[in-house]
């Protein structure tokens, strides 16, 4: 029986013993869970043991995509990475844009479960319905433009999408990242160090399958729709247009970017970077597969002590990392720092995030000189800045405490080194300051995956920038009646619609920009009720969303994950000394919290209850969590 | 007559272009369906059009297997084509690599302006593929247009990738 819009088949390579098989794409699941994090979290509920080490052999990354992956629908040339997180212990999660995941469909699969352990490095060649482990010694060590390049050559298909490993995964660095097709990254929660402990340096897939489609010729009417409605939103200044840099002025205006590792809100020394930027570096926009917004930016140093070559980014959120969060007021370490982290296959924000925090600790005097080489970890010098990323690309000294993550690294400093960290679970802060607008706490304290913004959803972006995301039909109170300072408990409402279509669109494996340009849940369940022949509607949708979201904190309380764990750092909530949020603090953050709890139908210890997970449909989930002891 | 003409520079290698390209001919999304190609070779990236200079046509030993249409000006594959009585003459007469052999039709596909409203031009958010009159100002003015006719003395139209492609041959 054809299972319209997916390939059908799931990949599972077990590196321990060599083995590759391929498993059906169980329909029952994709109802339930749909692809992507859905299917993934199913998967990795089933078969992992809680309490491993995510960095040993036992621990499994599940590569996904989603139902209309491929399929040419808006944002749709996107796959996601799923495992236990090396960074965090907890449930991880990263989605990544590119042309990797419809290539992974092209070639007959809607996903790749790896497994196990290689003892020498390998790489896997995906195509047509096949795979094959392949050795990689000569690859081994090699950046990630040169793994591409030297893997197509290999493989004498140039055609053929690489998704790959830089230096600092196989180092383990818990922070390393995916790279697909050169500069696009499933960046954050280490699943390049996950990869790197597995000993595998790529993936690489090509196919010419097509993607059977249920009803094609009123998907195609559909399609064209959402088209109209993408142009509308872009032309009427929605969405991306300028890129996710475009957004730095207004972050700024906003006291959204977090300034002196999250002192502050905003900083008047890059009033004119961007536009900087636009007249001096930029190259070119380049888009994801099928994209109408191509939001990526390349650009290049053409000379002087930073120059590159053409290559993708900066985006925003390196650039703010790189910038305001360090003291450092140029773009062109920026781009240079973008580049490196992109060729060693780090994750930008963390990366910028542990070298501002190297910073804060030696103006403090918690570190000095003799830890970090002889550095002078001085606020915004960009010397040290490039200097610490190639140290924590190779686990060079000083460079081997950062690699470890904020939490580890500032339990070795010792002193109030802890207290100053500014994580979630061991998740580094991104770039959103929470005080700017206050659901944006909420989804930092609950997020699965950590201090995320972007998992489940950036939901700042509603109060703050005035995106409706399409929620409107769905209960969403107009963006421009709220009030961004506010924090009453009913901001957990707004916070908990958000992320539950945030969490869907991690399921079909979307991309979530698309969700500002006019395509709410209404229009993605049409697509999908077309592609898969099902009737799905859009409170169907935001269901699966509640369901996903949930059945990864049911993983994360197996790891022992409570209410504890979902507390903000304290260096956050305190007043913004300037800008716009001036004296703005976080004061009644437990206070939102608990009505989330309510809404989420979570005990006072953030259990998801079994009642609630039965009618959602996870009857072993809820009695195992019945089972624990909280 | 009218043409495709590519503005390169403007390409963002979304390939929404090759989407429609297949959909509209075989109610698929495909990127190995397709009559025309985004290719990317390091920094640089745009699409590959047919630009309908007929040497498929010159080359196929199968009389009526491609035939011009007088109103487009497009070659197009016939049901006469039959590739089990060729050695694929078409595919490497093409210089631009997009006539195919396509194995689920058992025969040759190629562009065919899609009957006189080319879809990859509708589908492209940043108009780098345009479908215009050969002989209108855009396309005189085109310093590209103007150095292939100098140098080729054909009337078609070429993308700058092609050019350099076609120097490198």
């Amino acid at each position: 029986m054809v299972l319209y819009s997916y390939a059908g088949k799931i990949l599972r390579v077990n590196l321990s013993t060599k083995t590759i098989k391929t498993e059906d794409t169980k329909k029952d699941i994709a109802q339930l869970l749909l692809g992507g994090n859905g299917y993934a979290a199913k998967i990795l509920w089933d078969e992992l043991k809680p309490g491993i080490d995510p960095l040993s052999p036992e621990n499994k990354i599940v590569l996904m995509t989603g139902p209309i992956t491929g399929t040419g629908a808006p944002g749709s040339g996107f796959w996601e990475a799923c495992f236990k997180s090396p960074l965090t212990g907890v449930w991880g999660e990263s989605a990544c844009g590119g042309w990797w995941g419809p290539m992974l469909k092209f070639a007959g699969f809607d996903g790749i479960i790896i497994e196990g352990a290689s003892e020498n490095p390998v790489y896997l060649w995906v195509h047509d319905g096949e795979a094959e482990i392949k050795p990689a010694e000569g690859i081994w060590g090699q950046t990630v433009p040169k793994t591409e390049e030297m893997i197509r050559k290999e493989i004498g298909i140039p055609q053929a999408r690489v998704l790959s490993i830089g230096p600092a995964g196989e180092k383990l660095v818990r922070f390393a990242g995916i790279a697909v097709d050169l500069e696009r990254y499933a960046g954050r929660k280490g699943g390049g160090a996950l990869l790197g402990s597995k000993k595998v340096k790529a993936v690489a897939v090509y196919g010419e399958k097509e993607i059977p489609i249920a009803k094609p010729t009123e998907y195609g009417k559909a399609l064209k729709e959402c088209e109209q409605a993408v142009y509308a939103s872009l032309n009427s200044g929605g969405g991306f247009p300028n890129g996710t840099l475009g957004g730095y002025d207004a972050c700024n205006q906003f006291g959204d970017l977090p300034t002196k590792y999250g002192e502050t809100g905003s900083w008047e020394a890059v009033s004119d970077l961007y536009q900087n930027f636009v007249n001096k570096y930029l190259v070119k926009n380049r888009a994801c597969f099928g994209c109408m917004q191509a939001c990526g930016r390349v650009s290049q140093v053409k000379e002087g002590p930073f120059a590159t070559p053409v290559y993708g980014g900066p985006e925003y959120e390196t650039t703010a990392g790189f910038t305001t969060f360090m003291l450092q007021k140029d773009i062109e370490p920026v781009i240079k720092a973008n580049y490196l982290c992109n060729i060693y296959g780090l994750d930008t924000i963390s990366t910028s995030h542990m070298i501002a925090f190297a910073m804060l600790c030696y103006e403090k005097g918690l570190i000095t000189t003799k830890d970090t080489d002889g550095l002078e970890v001085k606020w915004g010098d960009p010397d040290v800045v490039i200097k610490l990323v190639e140290k924590i690309a190779r686990r060079e000294g000083f460079g081997d405490l950062l690699a470890e993550g904020v939490r580890r690294a500032a339990e070795k400093i010792g002193g109030e080194a802890p207290k100053l960290a500014l994580h979630v679970k061991g998740l580094e802060m991104p770039y959103h300051d929470p005080r700017a607008g206050k659901t944006q706490a909420i989804e930092y304290g609950t997020s699965n995956t950590g201090m995320d913004h972007f998992h489940a959803h950036e939901t700042l972006d509603v109060e703050c920038y005035g995106a409706d995301l399409g929620l409107i039909p769905f209960g969403l109170p107009d963006p421009k009646t709220i009030d961004r300072f506010s924090e009453d408990p009913s901001k957990a409402s707004i916070a908990k619609l958000v992320m539950d279509w945030g969490t869907v669109a991690d399921a079909l494996v979307i991309c979530k920009f698309h969700q500002y340009v006019n395509l709410g849940p209404d229009k993605y369940a049409k697509l999908l009720s077309l592609a898969t022949g099902w009737k799905i509607d859009g409170w169907e949708l935001l269901k699966i969303g509640d369901r996903i979201f949930n059945l990864a904190r049911a993983f994360n309380v197996r790891e022992g994950i409570r209410r504890k764990d979902d507390m903000l750092p304290p260096r956050i909530m305190q007043p913004a000394t300037t800008g716009s949020t001036k004296g703005v603090g976080i004061t009644n953050y437990e206070g939102m919290l608990n009505e989330f709890y309510k809404l989420e139908e979570w005990d006072e210890n953030g259990i998801p209850k079994p009642e609630k997970l039965k009618r959602l449909g996870l009857n072993d989930v809820a009695n195992y969590l019945a089972s624990l002891k909280s | 007559m009218k043409a495709l003409f590519v503005d390169q520079e403007k390409c963002t290698g979304c390939r929404r272009c090759e989407l429609a390209c297949s959909f509209f001919h075989f109610q698929t999304y495909s990127l190995s369906r397709v009559r025309l190609h985004v290719v990317r070779d390091g920094e640089i990236e745009g699409p590959i059009v047919c630009v309908q200079c007929g040497l498929c046509q010159y080359a196929c030993p199968i009389k009526g297997a491609i035939i011009r249409n007088k109103k487009t000006g497009a070659f197009l594959v016939t049901t006469k084509c039959n590739p089990k009585e060729c050695n694929g003459e078409c595919v490497n007469a093409c210089p631009y690599g997009v006539i195919h052999i396509d194995l689920k039709l058992k025969r040759a596909i190629k562009c065919d302006f899609c009957g006189g409203s080319p879809s990859c031009v509708e589908a492209c958010p940043w108009n780098v593929i345009q479908y215009i009159d050969a002989s209108s100002p855009y396309a005189l003015n085109n310093k590209r247009v103007a150095e292939v006719r100098r140098r080729w003395s054909i009337e078609r139209a070429y993308t700058k990738s092609s050019l350099e492609a076609l120097k490198k041959v």
